[in-house]
């Protein structure tokens, strides 16, 4: 055994077996000194002697502990595989405070990766004074295998900044912000969600490096780790998805055998299908949530603490830029109407099926959107079939009261380049174009044909 | 007591699940330390096989001194836990039928992390150990480890 004055280990050297990849491995005693051996969810370093671990439902190491403050603690090191084993006194249990509440962070970040935040929480943070640091097996890094360090300079950061600034609205702001994640920064895979009118609910306005788009999906805050990163309004990261995935599953259905929770609806999961790795970081303006830049990869441990600086710049620089396109769109909606003519329809009927009770909307029989972007298309083709009228400005649609928009911050430009992009991804018959400030085409290559349940 | 003779049983403890032994001190310090391949000897009478990595020598003392054992076996791939409490009967070397099993368990185990985890299996190797105790325990309790609500709960014949 090593006394920590002497040996050359510190906690500050284990921070990555920290990060909850591995799950650390704990032994206590009771007062009659029956062992007991269990994984641990979370350890975090409180400071340079002493760790807190989480306490959610760990009955029988607590119960030990009172009787018997010492601990046997295992902790491997997820990126070489190198492994400690830490001599521990129990000191205290915090129920408030700093270390509390960063150990809640990451259990309501477990819990909402299954929609388990009502019923996984944290009970309290144990802290202990380490004794000892053993190293069991010490390996040197893998070229090639540590987790992925973001070679990332001022440069790069501020031609990202010049290329956003270059951007003349805000479909064009985030799509050249995801594209210069990747091509400038490295991070191949992206999405943006931005908070919708309610502040319940965010939805993708663009994403880059998917197999499939996925602009529309929708998940409520608090949900998935986008969700967590909204309603806390921090940046969460996880490097190893799956793990957390299953032993939140597993708790998620430990919690359903003893009916604390019905079986739960499918959290949106992340749409590179192997995702090992999450970065979610908010897009905040005037400390106002506007949004949520995620970065994944299917690298583990793939994003630090250096990763989470260089993409809240990134996100607080499309939340700056978003709020100035609202405004400069608010300022622009008495601009005159532009003049290109409207594209020739073809011979095609165009079918729309409106559903008034989510918004829903299908083109023919393929569903297309929902929700406020829905209620616009179908306000806007009712409008173009009654009136053959093409061009809209934003406030007219504004004054439209069947869109039943919030008076305040009713994100109608944002919902119009999403409704944009959701039509361009799909190759749809029905096609919106800006048209100048505040201003909007409706292209249909055919006749339309309304159904709706109203 | 589990039934160790069930079949779910007997397959998730010779399955690939992560082992954990705790042990204490005369001084009345526990120690945690890992295992790496499990065999039930006797489901009758609750007697189990369990090797333990020999590069500890504390864990190795207590198994011998004091003998109160816990083992815990968890799957890589759901996390389902369950833990044992019992006593140490006898620490023997390994035989060659325990260095196969430590082998198989090993690749059993590592292939688990692999397809859950996707780490490396160059990287998983660092890992394995090659030199082992083997521990037979008399089991006296099992209990549920899941993570959730009933971690910690007996577990007996009649609650699987």
């Amino acid at each position: 055994m090593t006394d920590p004055a002497e040996t050359t280990v510190t906690l500050r050297d284990l921070r990555r077996c920290f990060d909850g990849r591995v799950p650390a491995a704990i032994a206590t005693a009771n007062g009659e000194g029956v062992p007991n051996v269990t994984y641990l969810s979370v350890v975090h370093e409180v400071d340079a002697e002493r760790v807190a671990l989480s306490n959610q439902f760990m009955s029988k190491t607590s119960r030990n502990l009172a009787e018997n403050p010492h601990a046997s603690l295992l902790l491997i090191d997820p990126v070489t595989f190198s492994e400690y084993r830490l001599t521990l006194r129990y000191e205290r249990t915090d129920r408030r405070g700093v270390v509390f509440e960063r150990l809640r962070d990451d259990v309501d970040t477990v819990a909402a990766l299954t929609g388990m935040r009502d019923v996984f929480r944290l009970r309290s943070a144990d802290i202990f004074r380490v004794e000892a640091i053993d190293v069991i097996v010490e390996q040197q890094d893998a070229p090639g295998l540590v987790s992925r360090q973001q070679a990332v300079g001022l440069t790069a950061c501020a031609e990202l900044a010049a290329r956003m600034s270059r951007c003349a609205d805000l479909g064009g702001i985030v799509e050249v912000a995801l594209a210069g994640l990747d091509d400038l920064l490295g991070y191949r895979h992206s999405s943006m969600m931005l908070l919708d009118e309610q502040g319940r609910r965010l939805f993708t306005i663009a994403s880059h490096g998917f197999p499939a788009e996925g602009v529309g999906s929708e998940i409520d805050v608090g949900e998935g780790l986008a969700g967590a990163a909204a309603e806390a309004c921090r940046p969460v990261r996880i490097g190893g998805l799956s793990q957390m995935r299953k032993y939140s599953q597993a708790v998620r259905t430990a919690y359903e055998r003893e009916g604390a929770i019905g079986p739960g609806r499918d959290i949106p999961l992340p749409t590179l299908p192997d995702t090992e790795s999450q970065l979610a970081v908010p897009a905040l303006v005037r400390g106002e949530l506007v949004g949520v830049l995620v970065v994944e990869s299917p690298l583990p441990a793939a994003f630090n603490p250096d990763d989470e600086a260089v993409v809240t710049m990134v996100a607080t620089l499309i939340a700056q830029m978003t709020q100035i396109e609202r405004a400069t769109v608010d300022a622009a909606e008495h601009a005159p109407p532009a003049t290109k003519p409207p594209l020739p329809a073809s011979q095609e009927c165009v079918h729309v099926r409106f559903f008034a009770e989510d918004g829903s909307v299908f083109l023919d029989s393929d569903y297309l959107i929902r929700g406020v972007a829905g209620r616009v298309l179908w306000s806007l083709v009712q409008r173009r079939a009654a009136t053959g009228l093409s061009e809209f400005a934003i406030k007219e649609l504004r004054l439209d009261k069947s869109l039943a928009l919030p008076g305040f911050r009713d994100n109608l430009d944002t919902r119009l380049v999403l409704l944009k992009r959701r039509l361009e991804e799909r190759h749809a018959p029905i096609q919106l174009e800006r048209c100048g400030r505040g201003r909007f085409r409706l292209e249909v290559a055919g006749e339309l044909h309304l159904e709706s349940n109203e | 007591m589990i039934d160790l003779d069930d079949n779910e049983t007997s397959a998730f403890l010779h399955s690939g699940c992560a082992l954990l032994v705790g042990t204490i001190g005369a001084d009345g310090l526990p120690r945690a330390c890992r295992a790496w391949g499990l065999s039930v000897v006797d489901a009758g009478s609750a007697v189990i096989r369990v090797l333990v990595e020999d590069d500890d020598p504390v864990t190795l003392k207590n198994l011998r001194d004091d003998g109160r054992v816990a083992v815990t076996a968890t799957s890589v791939r759901t996390h389902r836990s369950i833990q044992f409490k019992g006593r140490v009967v006898s620490t023997e070397r390994p035989t060659a039928e325990d260095e196969a099993r430590r082998e198989h368990y090993t690749k059993l185990f590592l292939t688990d992390i692999n397809d859950s985890h996707r780490y490396s299996p160059e990287m998983l190797a660092r890992w394995a150990r090659q030199h082992v105790v083997a521990c037979v325990v008399e089991l006296a309790a099992s209990f549920d480890q899941t993570p959730g609500p009933s971690a910690g709960s007996v577990i007996d014949k009649d609650n699987r």
